[in-house]
């Protein structure tokens, strides 16, 4: 179309040096050719039969996300992006920010300031119990997101052209998404997992499919069949896939996600199981690198993370934007996150879990490389378990699942099937590479599980587990007798079993799904 | 960027610009200059670490824009009657945008970031027309127009974003250290037409017109992208009838009556009906897509057709003219992002949602109030009534953000919670319940004045509860010169429809720490007894006591003195004697006086009756002198 335009622009250049070019039928005969050649081309553009056809530059057409393998794996790598994008708003980015709202739930994340603002309301238990709060919306939405980019892949992949096991690895990789994506929301939004029932309380929908319509919800036992169903199809198909880095699902990472579902079904036994065969190839940190360089998705005890490149950061929204000790956002220099001075109480100092935690707020003891800028506030037991790249790039990998955790299931599992003996020596295994004075426990029973949660609450402070946790094991909320302000944390306990325990469904969610019914509120 | 319209409007008076020592005198920094307070991160609200003023006088955000348009035509005349026209056009339009965010407060601190943009867009448009006018038989004139178009847009966007600046005063990016984004993409809208255009009058008396056109839009799937559309129209130039040749008073009088079909393919971006998977999304080095759009290969146009008849008038020595007009404009086929299932994985898939028609009287009129030779009165008075209602949709409802939209529903309706008001005995928000989602008995439930109430807003009842729909709005505008001076002024005003004021209703907040509050907060529920619409003070509640209802609902009627100016021409005789040809000396303003439901209020700045934290129409006054040699 352009190349008419300079014919058309072309007579018009001519037309003006006539003396009288008002009008070109009247001038030479040799101009008025050149007229009728470019009123032929430009009757001729309605004749281009692709004029009206337009593809982005932005996006592909979605058949070709499933036409082969590579393709398939280009949909297996958004979902793994999308663990560490911003949905729509600041404090909505990715796994992170969700790992941040389960933690400020609980007793054991402490808020030390109100600073501008992030996650504070939901540290006051304001969010989740709102139905239009679109913090309340953020994981059910992105949650969803993932399962129909995992949908698309297993149910478009039988047709993809290329080898099996790039095909297997694919599938393999969406489903064990698509089962985590539903193990979060039945965790959150669904009534909690009792041990020996039917589990008949609604839980989520369960989507399996890449399409619109709507679903209502299924009930926690059927979401839990589901969940298992397809980590048990992902653990075959990945058998052998070796992954390029650890932002891929190999079978051990589903092995691991068996042993998180079963210890949330109380199946202890299972869970146990499958925590010892998820830690095969893997090994614990040692106390040097958990204290300099904890944020490492390439160290060995690391089973899933998610490493940010350069130009993929999202600045301010990072998880490392609100946890680090040293990156100078507004929220980290007026509000740096702490532990529960109650919690920190119980870690012994010769512990690595211990020395993450400053009591002074000073931070004087930081690894090298690593500093804080003089307008940061020192509050009391502020963490430096969590570093960013450097006060200007927030950026840190984030761990979605460490070996350390699989010892943790197991040992909770054994020591609650009184196999007390087994359970020390896991925790052992795991507890004595933290402290070096740690000493193989000589406890039984209730006091062996309690040694074990406790230890459970110092490995994975800030790492998103704890309101899980409170719910899975049916605990009240205590904030009380910690380094918790009860002005800015509002709610300071919440009875077990209380109807808060249950996210609320989003209220866009129930406008656009007539299917959908709310939690007892 | 930090909005200062926000700013200003929600920053707590507690916090000062400058820092200032126990005595209250200004702190200095070496150079004597006074130093910004940015709270050093211990405020609280969201103006911590942030310095609007600072900010904005460190931080560059500018845009350069440059356009260029071209035209050109070819004609040939042949066969007595006929020509034969192609018309070229082409516009370019150039935007360049430059942001720095400074290494000493703000977003860019500590290390400074950057981002230029650059936005070409361009636009070439082509037709060719064949014409043919021909009067026969003295009286009856024909006019024919067959004609073909072609409408291209192109968008290419480049934008690079760095962080880490190196040297001091130097904003370009190549002194950065680190690449935050680096991006290009380019789009295309495309669309074609056929139309043929056919009008005939007899003796300037009668006029008929029909029109044509076929017209495709690339935003459509090939299926579904060509749409027809036509159109008919009528008019009678009464005051040319004999029998009116000798009525002096009327100067003018016409009745005209249409009927005209017009698409619009306006939804979304360029490629609305694909399904698509965005680019951008890789995971380190590794390619990576996400579904980005649902997509719907059956979307096609939307119709709008607008029916109105007309009685155009021009009476007494034209000292008074006007036109009153009836019309009906329905929307067929509404292009909408109908909300899916969140659970689909996406938020909205584009449809035709249905029909929809807007009907009212439209009425304008001037008027010679007095001439003289010393003095001019002059008055306009425009207004239109409108009624707004949907007629079909393909779902019982569809809600979405305040509205929801039903079969015989105003597109603008109010879907909210139903305030009830403040409990007198603990100055408790009340919300009138929903008995689906509570009863009477449980804790958050009371009854007052035998309605059932709750204090969850989860369990407030939803309802019908107001139009952003005005009833009646327009404009009116007085001119008066008496003698060599002069003065005129127009007020505009709304009658009727409902605004959603989410700026009230943030100042309104019973326990966001650190910004500023309405005055009317001094209103709050403070001891049982206190008969308040304002409950108590309670950081703990600000979700409830804020919720979304129609406490939040006010009246959308309005008066604004749009514009006003004053002048005074010297007289002939003097300017000549000066040397000059004419003079004039004015004073103008504009936006100089508003009245409404509440103080601040920009009532009717979004047509769907909401608010935003943006510039509100700024109050200008001019002076000036003109002189003419």
């Amino acid at each position: 179309m352009k190349q008419i335009l300079n014919a058309l622009f072309f007579v018009q250049k001519y037309k003006n040096i006539q003396p009288e070019g008002r009008n070109l039928s009247r001038v030479s005969k040799k101009l008025s050719y050149i007229t009728l050649i470019a009123i032929a081309l430009l009757t001729a553009v309605g004749c281009e039969k692709d004029f009206l056809d337009e593809v982005p530059t932005e996006d592909v057409a979605s058949e070709s996300a499933t036409a082969t393998t590579d393709n398939l794996f280009l949909v297996v790598n958004g979902i793994h992006r999308s663990l560490y994008i911003r949905f729509g708003s600041q404090g909505r980015s990715g796994i992170g920010a969700m790992m941040i709202q389960n933690d400020v739930l609980g007793e054991d994340f402490v808020m030390t300031a109100r600073a501008n603002g992030w996650f504070i309301s939901a540290y006051q238990w304001l969010d989740h119990t709102n139905a239009n709060d679109g913090d309340l919306l953020f994981p059910y939405r992105a949650h969803y997101q993932i399962i129909r980019n995992a949908n698309t892949v297993i149910n478009g992949a039988e047709a993809a052209v290329g080898p099996t096991d790039q095909r297997n690895a694919a599938v393999g990789q969406s489903l064990v998404y698509r089962a985590w994506s539903h193990f979060q929301l039945v965790q959150l939004y669904g009534g909690r997992y009792v041990a020996g029932t039917n589990n008949t309380q609604l839980g989520v929908p369960i989507r399996l499919t890449p399409d619109n319509d709507p679903l209502a919800r299924s009930t926690v036992e059927e979401v839990y069949a589901q969940v298992h169903a397809d980590l048990d199809q992902a653990i075959t198909l990945l058998e052998g896939y070796e992954r390029p880095n650890k932002s891929h699902l190999n079978k051990y990472v589903a092995l691991g996600l068996k042993a998180r579902v079963y210890l949330v079904q109380g199946e202890y036994a299972l869970a146990a199981d499958f925590a010892s065969q998820a830690r095969e190839g893997f090994s614990l940190m040692s106390f040097d690198d958990y204290f300099n360089n904890f944020s490492n998705f390439e160290s060995s005890e690391w089973m899933w993370g998610s490493h940010i490149q350069e130009d993929q950061t999202d600045f301010f929204g990072n998880f490392g934007a609100y946890v680090s000790v040293n990156f100078s956002s507004s929220n980290i220099r007026g509000n740096p996150k702490a532990i529960s001075s109650k919690l920190h109480a119980t870690i012994p100092t010769s512990d690595v879990r211990s020395q993450l935690f400053d009591p002074t707020g000073q931070h004087n003891n930081l690894p090298p490389g690593v500093s804080r800028l003089s307008s940061f506030q020192k509050k009391p037991f502020t963490n430096q378990k969590f570093i960013a790249v450097s006060n200007g790039d927030s950026r840190m990998d984030v761990p979605y699942m460490r070996v350390s955790e699989m010892y943790l299931i197991e040992a909770e599992a054994r020591a609650k099937m009184n196999q007390s003996g087994l359970a020390a020596q896991v925790l052992f295994e795991m507890a004595s590479v933290r402290d070096p004075e740690y000493t193989l426990s000589t406890n039984t029973g209730q006091a062996l599980i309690d040694e074990i949660m406790l230890q459970r609450r110092w490995e994975l402070w800030g790492e998103g587990f704890r309101f899980y946790d409170l719910k899975r094991l049916n605990l009240p909320l205590d904030r009380t007798g910690a380094n918790h302000d009860a002005t800015l944390a509002g709610v300071l306990t919440v009875p077990a079993g209380d109807s808060r325990w249950n996210w609320l469904i989003p209220q866009s969610a129930l406008d656009s799904n007539p299917l959908l019914v709310q939690n007892p509120l | 960027m930090v909005n200062p319209f926000f700013t200003t409007r929600t920053i707590a008076p507690i916090y000062s610009v400058f820092l200032h020592d126990e005595t209250g005198a200004f702190i200095l920094d070496d150079n004597g200059k006074r130093i910004f307070d940015d709270g050093g991160d211990t405020r609280v609200g969201s103006s911590s670490g942030r310095h609007v003023i600072q900010e904005t006088l460190l931080n560059i955000s500018r845009q350069e824009i440059n356009s260029i348009s071209a035209r050109t035509y070819a004609e040939i005349s042949f066969l007595k009657d006929f020509t034969f026209t192609v018309n070229g056009s082409l516009d370019k339009r150039f935007a360049y945008l430059e942001d720095f965010d400074n290494p000493i407060v703000g977003d860019g601190a500590p290390i400074g970031r950057a981002g230029r943009d650059s936005q070409i867009n361009t636009t070439i448009n082509f037709n060719q027309l064949l014409r043919y006018n021909k009067t026969f038989f003295e009286n009856h004139n024909v006019s024919v127009l067959l004609g073909h178009e072609n409408f291209e847009t192109e968008v290419n966007f480049l934008t690079g974003f760095r962080s880490g600046q190196i040297v001091d005063g130097n904003t370009e990016l190549i002194n950065f250290t680190t690449t935050l984004d680096s991006d290009s993409n380019s789009a295309t809208l495309t669309r074609e037409g056929y139309f043929a255009n056919l009008t005939y009058d007899y003796k300037g008396k009668y006029f008929l017109s029909g029109s044509f056109r076929r017209d495709a839009s690339s935003r459509f799937s090939p299926s579904a992208r060509w749409g027809n559309f036509f159109s008919v129209g009528a008019a009678w130039s009464i005051d040319k009838e004999r029998f009116l040749e000798n009525v002096d008073w009327i100067n003018a009088l016409k009745l005209r009556a249409s009927y005209g079909e017009v698409g619009n393919d306006n939804l979304g971006n360029f490629f609305i009906s694909q399904p698509l998977f965005g680019l951008g999304f890789n995971n380190g080095a590794e390619g990576g897509i996400r579904g980005s759009s649902a997509g719907n290969p059956d979307l096609t146009w939307e119709k709008n057709v607008q029916q109105d008849i007309a009685l155009e008038f021009s009476i007494l020595n034209s000292r008074v003219s006007g036109t009153i007009e009836y019309y009906d404009r329905d929307s067929q086929d509404l292009l909408f992002q109908v909300p899916l299932p969140v659970s689909s994985g996406f938020d909205s898939f584009p449809d035709n949602i249905g029909d929809m028609t807007n009907r009212g009287l439209e009425f304008d009129i001037n008027i010679g109030i007095i001439r003289n030779a010393n003095f001019r009165w002059d008055l306009n008075v425009n207004a239109s009534t409108i009624e707004n209602e949907i007629t079909r949709l393909p779902q019982e409802e569809i809600i979405t953000g305040t509205k929801k939209l039903v079969v015989g529903g105003d597109i603008f309706d109010f879907w909210l919670r139903d305030w009830y008001g403040v409990d007198p005995a603990d100055g408790s928000a009340l919300f009138v319940l929903d008995t689906e989602l509570g009863s009477v008995g449980q804790a958050d439930v009371r009854t007052i004045n035998g309605v059932d109430v709750t204090t969850n807003q989860n369990k407030a009842k939803f309802d019908f509860l107001g139009t952003a729909t005005p009833d009646l709005f327009g404009a009116f505008t007085n001119n008066f010169k008496y003698k060599q001076f002069d003065l005129g002024f127009t007020f505009t005003y709304q009658l009727g429809g409902k605004t959603f004021d989410s700026n009230y209703q943030q100042l309104m907040s019973s326990g966001t720490f650190g910004s500023a509050l309405s005055k009317d907060i001094l209103k709050r529920w403070r001891q049982p007894g206190d008969i308040t619409d304002v409950p108590r003070m309670d950081a703990q509640q600000v979700n409830v006591f804020s919720a979304a209802s129609d406490r939040w609902l006010i009246d959308s009627d309005f008066l604004a003195l749009r514009q006003f100016n004053v002048g005074y021409t010297l007289t002939p005789e003097l300017a000549t004697s000066l040397g000059i040809n004419t003079a004039r000396i004015f004073a103008s303003g504009e936006n100089l006086f508003v009245a409404s439901g509440r103080k601040g209020l920009d009532a009717g700045q979004n047509f769907n009756g909401t608010t935003q934290n943006r510039f509100t129409p700024s109050r200008t006054i001019s002076l000036g002198l003109n002189l003419t040699f």
